[in-house]
This record gives C-alpha cells, sequence and structure tokens, in this order.
C-alpha cells in the first residue's frame, strides 16, 4: 500500500472527523447541495439508490451518550473508506487465504461490517478494517481447513516427485506454510490477531485501537502471544 | 546461530515487566521508559536473559509470520478489482429498516388524500411522500421499479388500526430517528432549467386542450432531498412488542440493525403547468392545500404534466421476498387491511405499490397509456383526474381538472416540451 496513498486517505478520514468536531449540533442537510449537478451527481447516480432507503454514504458515529449520527453531508465516509482502503484489505486476505475469489468475498464482507457495525468516531478505520479482515482470513482458514490443507498436501505430493531443488524448496515451503497456519490458528483468538496486526507492519498505537487495547498493554500481549506461538511451533516440528 | 531452546528466564523483581522490553525491541517504548529500563538492564543479567528470549521469540515468530502470507506473486493478480459500492448496500438488511421507514411515512401520508393530492403528486408530493417501498428482491445491484400498481386502501381504517396497535407516526419516527425529507422546495422555471437540474426530459402533449391552449406553460424542478433513519433497535422492538408482535425473530433481526444510519435520497421530478394555477412553494403546502379538501388546485381550468425518477431500493441479494414480506407483515405492524392490499400484488420484483385512498368516492381504474399500464384516479364530485404510469425507470403523472377524456388523451399524446 503506498505510502502517499495511505496518508490521503489518513487526511481525508481527519477531515471528515474534523468536519464533524466543528459541527456539534450534528448533520445538518442545510450543508448538503440542493443542487445536484456535477460530480456529486455523478457519484449518486452511480452510487445511491434514489429513492429508498439505499445506504448513502456515511459511516454513522457512535456518540460517547450511545445515540448515533451521520456526519455531516458530504460525499465522503463509507465511500472513500472503501476506496482508500479496499486494497490493502483485499491484499492481506488474499494473502492469508491465498484465492483470489474467496479473498475478494471475505473484503466485501468486512466493507459491510464497516457498514453495519463501525467503530466509534475516535477510531483509525485503516488498522480497525485490517483487523476485522485478518479474523476474517484467519476464519476462512479454520472453517475450511481441510480444503487448505488438502490443497498445500496436493501441492507438496505434486510437487515432491519431480526433484529440481527450487520445487522441492517450495513444497518445503508449503509444508511450513501450514504449520505456521496451524499453530496460528490453534492460538487464542487475540494473540493471532496481534500477531497478524503486527506482521502487517502496524505501530503499536494502532495495533491499540484496533484491538481496543491500551498501548501499554501491547507490549504485553505481544511477548505473550510470540511466546506461545513459538512454544506451540516447535512442539509441532519437534513432532513432525 | 545459538539455538537456545530455552524459553525460561530467571525473574527480576525491579526490573521491567516483559510488555516493557518488548516494546523497547520495537523501539515503540516511551522515551521516559527507555532510559530508565535500558540503564537497569545494563546492570541486570536477568533481564538481560530476559531481554534475549523475548528477542528471540520475536525474530523467529517475525519470520514464520512472513510464511504465514502466501507472496503475492502466487496469486496471480496484481490486485482484486474493487466491486462497486452498490454491491454492498445491496448486502446491508436495512430492508427491514426500510419498509419500517416508510411506514412512518405512509402514517403521516395525508389520510385526507384524494385525487386532487395524487395531481400534486405528479410534480412533488410522491417526493415528499412516497407512497411506499417497493417489496422488492434484491439483486447485486440497486433495484428499479418498473410499473406500479394500485393499492386501494381506506385511510380512515389504515389509521385508526394504527391506533389500536399503539402505533403513531411520533413512536415510529423516535424508533427510526428519522430525518428528512425536510419538505423539497418546489422551484418555478423554465423549461429548459427545470431539464437540466432535473436530468428529466419534460414533456408536453402534441396539442394543448382547448381549455389552456393560451395558457402560459410554467416549468417546475422538485430537487431531490436527503432522507435519513437510525435504527434504534431497543424502541422498535418495544414498538413491536407493543403491537402484539409475535414474530420470535423479529427482535434478533431488529437488534441487528442497531445503530445503523440509513441515507437515502428522495427523487428528483420536474413537470410543466399550464393554467391557472398557484404553484406550491414546497411540497407540504402542496400537500396541505389538499389535505384541507380543497379538491381544485384552481379556480380555472388546469393542466399538469410531470415525471420524476423511479423509486429505487436496495435490498440484501438473496432476500427471500416472501420472507421480508411475512418479516413486516408478521411483525404486527402492518394492519391486517394493509395486508390483504399489499397481498393483491402479484409481481413483488418490479412493481411499486402506489396507495390508492379510497372511501372518498376515489374510483381507481387501470389503463393502457404508451405501452404500459397506468393507473387512472377520479374522485365522485371533483373534476381532478390524475394518471400515473411508469416507464423506462421514469414515474410519469398527468393531473387535470378538464376531464377524463382529455386527460388521458394528454397522457397518450406526449412529446417533448418545447424550451
Amino acid at each position: 500500500m503506498s505510502q502517499i496513498g495511505g496518508r490521503r486517505c489518513l487526511l481525508i478520514e481527519m477531515v471528515t472527523k474534523s468536519a464533524i468536531g466543528i459541527n456539534p449540533a450534528g448533520p445538518s442537510f442545510g450543508d448538503v447541495p440542493q443542487d445536484d449537478r456535477g460530480p456529486t451527481q455523478a457519484l449518486k447516480s452511480v452510487v445511491d439508490p434514489v429513492y429508498g432507503f439505499g445506504v448513502s454514504s456515511m459511516v454513522s458515529e457512535r456518540l460517547s451518550d450511545g445515540s448515533v449520527r451521520a456526519p455531516a453531508g458530504t460525499p465522503m465516509g463509507f465511500e472513500s473508506a472503501f476506496e482508500c482502503h479496499w486494497a490493502e484489505v483485499s491484499s492481506v486476505i488474499a494473502r492469508l487465504v491465498g484465492d483470489v475469489d474467496v479473498a475478494r468475498d471475505i473484503a466485501q464482507d468486512t466493507f459491510v461490517q464497516l457498514l453495519r457495525r463501525p467503530p466509534s468516531a475516535e477510531t483509525p478505520l485503516r488498522p480497525w478494517l485490517v483487523r476485522v479482515a485478518i479474523n476474517r482470513a484467519y476464519n476462512e482458514l479454520r472453517a475450511n481447513r481441510r480444503r487448505y490443507e488438502r490443497e498445500a498436501r496436493e501441492f507438496r505430493e505434486r510437487h515432491a516427485s519431480n526433484e529440481p531443488s527450487s520445487e522441492a524448496a517450495s513444497a518445503n515451503l508449503i509444508a511450513e506454510r501450514e504449520l505456521v497456519r496451524q499453530t496460528l490458528l490453534e492460538l487464542p483468538e487475540r494473540s493471532r490477531e496481534i500477531l497478524g496486526l503486527r506482521a502487517e507492519g502496524f505501530s503499536y498505537l494502532d495495533i491499540a485501537s484496533a484491538m481496543q487495547i491500551s498501548p501499554g498493554s501491547v507490549g504485553t500481549l505481544l511477548a505473550r502471544a510470540e511466546r506461545a506461538f513459538r512454544l506451540s511451533y516447535e512442539a509441532r516440528r519437534g513432532g513432525m | 546461530m545459538n539455538r537456545n531452546h530455552n524459553y525460561e528466564a530467571p525473574a527480576c523483581p525491579i526490573g521491567p515487566e516483559d510488555g516493557v522490553l518488548r516494546s523497547l525491541l520495537d523501539g515503540e517504548a516511551s522515551d521516559e521508559w527507555s532510559s530508565g529500563a535500558n540503564a537497569h538492564i545494563q546492570e541486570c543479567q536477568a533481564c538481560q536473559r530476559r531481554i534475549d528470549v523475548i528477542r528471540t521469540n520475536a525474530t523467529m515468530v517475525g519470520r514464520r509470520m512472513q510464511l504465514a502470507f502466501h507472496p503475492p506473486a502466487s496469486l496471480g493478480v496484481d490486485t482484486i478489482a474493487r466491486p462497486p459500492v452498490s454491491a454492498l448496500t445491496a448486502r446491508t438488511p436495512f430492508g427491514i429498516a426500510a419498509q419500517l421507514g416508510h411506514l412512518a411515512r405512509t402514517v403521516t401520508a395525508r389520510t385526507a388524500w384524494s385525487a386532487g393530492a395524487a395531481a400534486a403528486m405528479a410534480v412533488g408530493l410522491l417526493v415528499a411522500s412516497p407512497a411506499i417501498g417497493s417489496f422488492a428482491e434484491g439483486t447485486i445491484q440497486s433495484f428499479r421499479v418498473q410499473r406500479i400498481q394500485a393499492v386501494t386502501i381506506d385511510p380512515a381504517t389504515v389509521r385508526s388500526q394504527f391506533e389500536r396497535l399503539g402505533l403513531n407516526e411520533a413512536r415510529l419516527r423516535d424508533a427510526l430517528r428519522y430525518r428528512g425529507p425536510s419538505d423539497p422546495s418546489i422551484t418555478l422555471t423554465s423549461v429548459a432549467d427545470a431539464s437540466s437540474r432535473s436530468g428529466l426530459k419534460l414533456r408536453a402533449p402534441s396539442s394543448l386542450p382547448r381549455d389552456v391552449a393560451s395558457s402560459q406553460q410554467r416549468a417546475v424542478v422538485v430537487l431531490g432531498s436527503p432522507v435519513e433513519v437510525t435504527v434504534d433497535a431497543v424502541k422498535l422492538i418495544a414498538i413491536a412488542r407493543d403491537a402484539g408482535s409475535k414474530d420470535g425473530a423479529l427482535p434478533a433481526r431488529l437488534q441487528e440493525l442497531d445503530g445503523m444510519t440509513i441515507k437515502g435520497q428522495a427523487p428528483t421530478g420536474a413537470g410543466i403547468i399550464w393554467g391557472d394555477v398557484p404553484v406550491p412553494t414546497d411540497a407540504r403546502q402542496a400537500s396541505q392545500r389538499t389535505v384541507a379538501g380543497d379538491p381544485d388546485l384552481g379556480k380555472g381550468p388546469f393542466l399538469l404534466v410531470g415525471q420524476f425518477q423511479a423509486p429505487q431500493l436496495d435490498l440484501p441479494a438473496g432476500v427471500n421476498v416472501d420472507a421480508l414480506k411475512d418479516a413486516v407483515i408478521g411483525s404486527g405492524l402492518v394492519p391486517p387491511e394493509f395486508v390483504k392490499a399489499i397481498s393483491g400484488i402479484s409481481d413483488w420484483k418490479t412493481t411499486l405499490p402506489v396507495l390508492a385512498p379510497t372511501g372518498r368516492g376515489e374510483v381507481i381504474r387501470e389503463v393502457p397509456v404508451d405501452g404500459v399500464t397506468a393507473i387512472l384516479a377520479t374522485r365522485s364530485g371533483s373534476s381532478l383526474v390524475t394518471v400515473v404510469w411508469v416507464r423506462d425507470g421514469i414515474v410519469h403523472g398527468v393531473a387535470s381538472n378538464l376531464g377524463e377524456g382529455a386527460t388521458l388523451q394528454v397522457a397518450r399524446t406526449l412529446v417533448p416540451a418545447k424550451q
């Protein structure tokens, strides 16, 4: 995910949220341009169902009193989150499950979750989305464990019989990946979550907001998860 | 490499916790923690041992985690194409909330709605008070109405039943935190401007009926306005319960929608008016005038030819139409009369049920216009006639006080309006 693209998305997110902050009275339909020509109209004609209650654009914002409001009327919010983060979200999932079509479905599910059960307004979206994505990918791997293991085994068997060393290496790689996966999937959910987020390069601060823990707990959780992973992995390995 | 299988390290009662040590490795410890911790570690063998173990774990796991991910090259594509947003919105289950939102609106729909109101509807009132959403089966894409069907109901009966069930507009609006549409303004303008602002091609009869032939033509445009609903599941569940809902699955379904905000857009419409008719400045005014029982919108003859974009609803892909119908009907929120009337609709997928109130001498018929079935509404004791139909995703309407024959003739001879 390009750094520039990532920053732009963060900027859009910040602008949207500060716009909310500036308008304490909440959403005002006066903000919605009545003259619907031009790019807004084009966007709406593609994206918004007219009439009926099509979900238009906003990720709703949960206020501290538990009520919910949508941010002021600009065509930002969900569409821009979708636009900004799709690539990274779909990539992380695809690299975990190894199947583009499955990944596309899971990525869609992830954004649907953003629509239906959005995090609080202060939550940075990118780590949250990736966390949800990683969890869904893990769930996919667990649910379809037999299928993925079988595919891995078949790949190994196919390539074990031809002996060029690069293919043997590939077969080994597949075996390693399987071992890592099995270990990961046996860990407690929070542990594999934090390992996944760290592997994707998130800072402790982002991990903290994604997982809704204090930044100070991240180190502890991480150390614990890594210890557990290593113990389990080497035990499996020893048994191979 | 030192293959140290010793995972354990001696404890240190005064040294930093594992979490701090770990964060030091990532450079994530705060300055305040770092300096103190580093100072201690330098002098403490136990802590040096501890940080070694933590470092070994972190390095080993870090490498393995990279293995957990398939290399991008193996996937065969550079990027996964992003689907259109509508693919996602088609999957959010706001169908029920949407229907309830619509119900909230129809309760407010003027109970003295008469054929005269239908006339104003052709331009703006339908925009402001959509009759009812279509119980349409969702597909991956947004879904547009292709035909309308009159559903005759007696508003007085519906209203009394709503009241009997303890449903009232205020309560529903509260549970749905319903906002808007603010009654959209009706703007008087030129044909060209109305066309360009609405994106609709305004039409007129190829020859005007004699009574309005010498009248000036005035174009109006009603720009769609936002609609917003935020679901408060607790309140909705309470309403359903109080209304005697027996559907055991409903509370869970409603709970899923809790906090969801749905923003929509009432459609844009435009039209042309001939005759001595004061044009209301907004849709609320238009409806109030007719609600007050003024079936004749003006003293003299008038003709109105209008259109607006057909209603469109997104529903979850694969939603079973019958299940959705049952959910709303079984919710106890829909009066039986209403249910019976709705059940008369055969093709849910493409039909917009238009509430056609009866009880005041309205006569509703279906007539062919322009290759589709239109609804013709008249009312005894009033000269108002309205014809409404859907074609190519546009809802068309013609209203006048010139008699049934003339109005139908106009509807059947529409051509692009002169600018």
